[in-house]
């Protein structure tokens, strides 16, 4: 029997201190053990970074998602975690990502996904909530997505 | 659990420390650890610490130990399960040991109390406040997401001949006065605690022998007590005729001499003993008031018993004890006035009210007007009389000077209290009056019963016949006098 999948979401605080450049090599740093953590667990997800927040949502079978998030939950270089969700789900909402990267206020590593029209973490966590952090973070997937398939041509797919 | 974290070896904000990947915890020997996990057991942190002391040299540095006790994490256990507790354990246990210098040592010393030996304790606190911070972020587990915190209590070794037991305690009462200050924090030991803590248990030791001296007495008639009632009139405001006294207990001990109120009546309610004490007061009292002559004029005296609002919460005790200590004493009902302070209505009291109010006692509620004082809810509560805290009858001039602001606000008070009772059928009374400039206006202001230094002091029960005789002739002068040009407050 398949093992249930769960999803979760949180929202942090930024606690690295450093210029822009450090950020964006520490965030690419943080992105790059999370792809590699991730696909060992089977867990996939988006990493969203705007105006000092993060906002990530987890997702797999519930024991692994629970392993990386405490994982995550070790890691210095954020503060303030909040939970906004960790419940079942039917199916995955990022499959094709190990974890797919939306950043906001030229910190992003990808100059080409900055943010079109979309607001800062906090306000979609604070105004707009749980469901809507998804639909935001899969828009931000999707230009990412997209931005990448250019790049990459035809292995555009290809998850990370 | 996977050690592997997202932490990089080149992390800006740990550079003097090792990253949590980096980690490899000291393994202890399986019978010296806690199977849940993996830490060191009570026994082996306590070895480790005796070798640690031993090998400190002159000089170099002192060790420091970390007492850190989850808040509340009963909760856990009861809403989501055991297993979920101890899922929510052993990932406290990764975080510490995440968090600690590698040469640390990590234990878990009960259920949800853990320990940190650092051989260097100098970064003891930095340390402490990592934790802190750390263990409050949220955990999931078993499809629960939960946030607890955590409080811990720091202890430096003064000396490498300083042995492991002092300074596991040392730890310890640092914890606790982290717990006593709100939990969520850390506290570092410092010596007037323990002196502070030494005090206290040898304060608790005399005041449970006192009271084991006050039971022997209620059954002999030997007076070997330590505790004594003292009474302090209440006079009515207009004609100063005596009404009653109220009962306030003192503690005369051999050695250390008068303990106040303030020190041993919070002793009491939190060691459990407040039923007892408050019992023998309760008894006391109503005994010497049914004893009192009867005045000349008007109804017999009064006596106001302070009940503490431990032990309103004692519904069904608190009732037994003052319906006993009525029979007992053969007092009538009516006598007796049971006080009662603002915050006691925090909470679901007013049923224990309504039972005591049903035994045909006076209830008054004391302290008014600077704690929990909802107007609306103070109909709905049985009470005959508001005793109005002595800060509005402080900011009182006391003699004939100039009237600040203060002053004419606490007059204010005092007349919007005194038609407040009026208006709800309660009389009110004014303590702490010590002038009769002060009498003067709380009279004024249509306060019905005054109490304090002017009229008399709280006065021990073998002086009370003189007392009384004199207020007695006191109220009897008033009377013969003109009558106070003021309006009787209209009820």
């Amino acid at each position: 029997m398949k093992e249930q999948l769960c999803s979760l979401a949180y929202f942090s605080r930024n606690a690295i201190h450093g210029s822009a450049a450090e950020m964006s090599a520490e965030i690419e740093a943080i992105l790059a053990t999370a792809r590699r953590n991730n696909a060992r667990h089977g867990v996939t997800g988006a990493l969203l970074f705007s105006d000092g927040c993060f906002a990530q949502v987890l997702e797999g079978a519930r024991d692994d998602v629970e392993t990386v998030f405490e994982t995550i939950q070790c890691d210095p270089r954020h503060k303030d975690v909040t939970i906004m969700h960790l419940h079942p789900v039917e199916q995955r909402s990022f499959g094709a990502w190990s974890m797919a990267f939306g950043g906001i206020d030229g910190v992003s590593v990808d100059p080409r996904i900055n943010a079109d029209g979309m607001g800062p973490v906090e306000g979609i966590l604070t105004v707009q909530a749980g469901t809507n952090l998804l639909a935001a973070l899969r828009s931000v997937v999707r230009r990412d997505d997209l931005a990448r398939r250019d790049e990459l041509g035809t292995e555009g797919q290809k998850p990370l | 659990m996977d050690l592997e974290s997202l932490i990089p070896k080149t992390s800006k904000i740990r550079d003097s420390e090792p990253s949590a990947a980096a980690i490899v915890p000291q393994s202890p020997p399986p019978e010296e650890s806690d199977p849940l996990t993996g830490l060191c057991s009570r026994a082996a942190l306590h070895r480790v610490l005796s070798e640690t002391l031993h090998g400190a040299t002159p000089g170099g540095p002192l060790p420091a130990l970390l007492a850190l006790d989850l808040d509340r994490f009963q909760v856990v256990n009861d809403s989501n399960g055991i297993e979920t507790g101890d899922g929510v354990l052993s990932r406290v246990a990764r975080r510490i040991l995440g968090a600690v210098p590698r040469s640390a040592t990590v234990a878990r010393i009960s259920g949800d109390e853990f320990a940190v030996l650092m051989v260097d304790g100098s970064q003891g606190t930095e340390v402490a406040a990592r934790l802190l911070e750390l263990i409050a972020r949220p955990y999931a587990v078993n499809g629960h997401a939960m946030a607890l915190s955590v409080s811990i209590g720091v202890a430096r070794a003064t000396g490498a001949l300083q042995n492991a037991d002092d300074l596991l305690r040392s730890a310890n009462i640092a914890l606790h006065r982290a717990e006593a200050e709100g939990k969520n924090r850390w506290c570092l030991f410092e010596p007037w605690m323990q002196e502070r803590a030494s005090t206290r248990q040898a304060l608790e030791m005399d005041l449970r022998a006192a009271l084991a001296l006050n039971r022997i007495e209620l059954r002999k008639a030997t007076p070997v007590e330590q505790f004594a009632i003292y009474y302090q009139p209440q006079v009515a405001a207009t004609t100063s005729h005596l009404l009653g006294f109220e009962a306030l207990v003192r503690w005369r001990h051999p050695v250390r001499g008068i303990v106040g109120p303030d020190q041993f009546i919070p002793l009491a309610e939190e060691i459990g003993l407040i039923g007892l004490l408050g019992d023998w007061v309760l008894r006391t009292a109503c005994k010497t008031a049914a004893a009192w002559p009867a005045p000349r004029t008007g109804k017999p005296y009064q006596v106001a018993v302070n009940v503490s609002p431990v032990q309103l919460r004692e519904r069904r005790a608190l009732v037994a004890s003052i319906t006993e200590a009525l029979s007992e004493s053969g007092l009538a009902p009516e006598r007796l006035e049971i006080e009662i302070t603002e915050s006691a209505l925090i909470g679901d009291n007013l049923e224990t009210l309504r039972d005591i109010k049903a035994l045909g006692v006076t209830l008054s509620l004391d302290d008014f007007g600077t704690g929990y004082s909802s107007l609306s809810e103070l109909a709905h509560y049985p009470f005959d009389r508001l005793k109005i805290d002595r800060a509005f009858v402080r900011e009182l001039p006391t003699g004939d000077e100039l009237n600040p602001a203060s002053a004419r606000q606490a007059r204010w008070m005092l007349q919007a209290i005194a038609s407040l009772g009026a208006g709800l059928g309660m009389s009110t009374v004014a303590e702490g009056v010590e002038t009769e400039a002060q009498a003067d206006m709380v009279r004024q202001a249509g306060v019905t019963v005054v109490q304090g230094y002017l009229i008399a002091r709280p006065t021990p029960e073998s002086e009370l016949g003189a007392l009384i005789r004199r207020l007695e002739r006191d109220g009897a002068t008033r009377d013969s006098l003109t009558p106070f040009p003021i309006e009787e407050p209209t009820t």
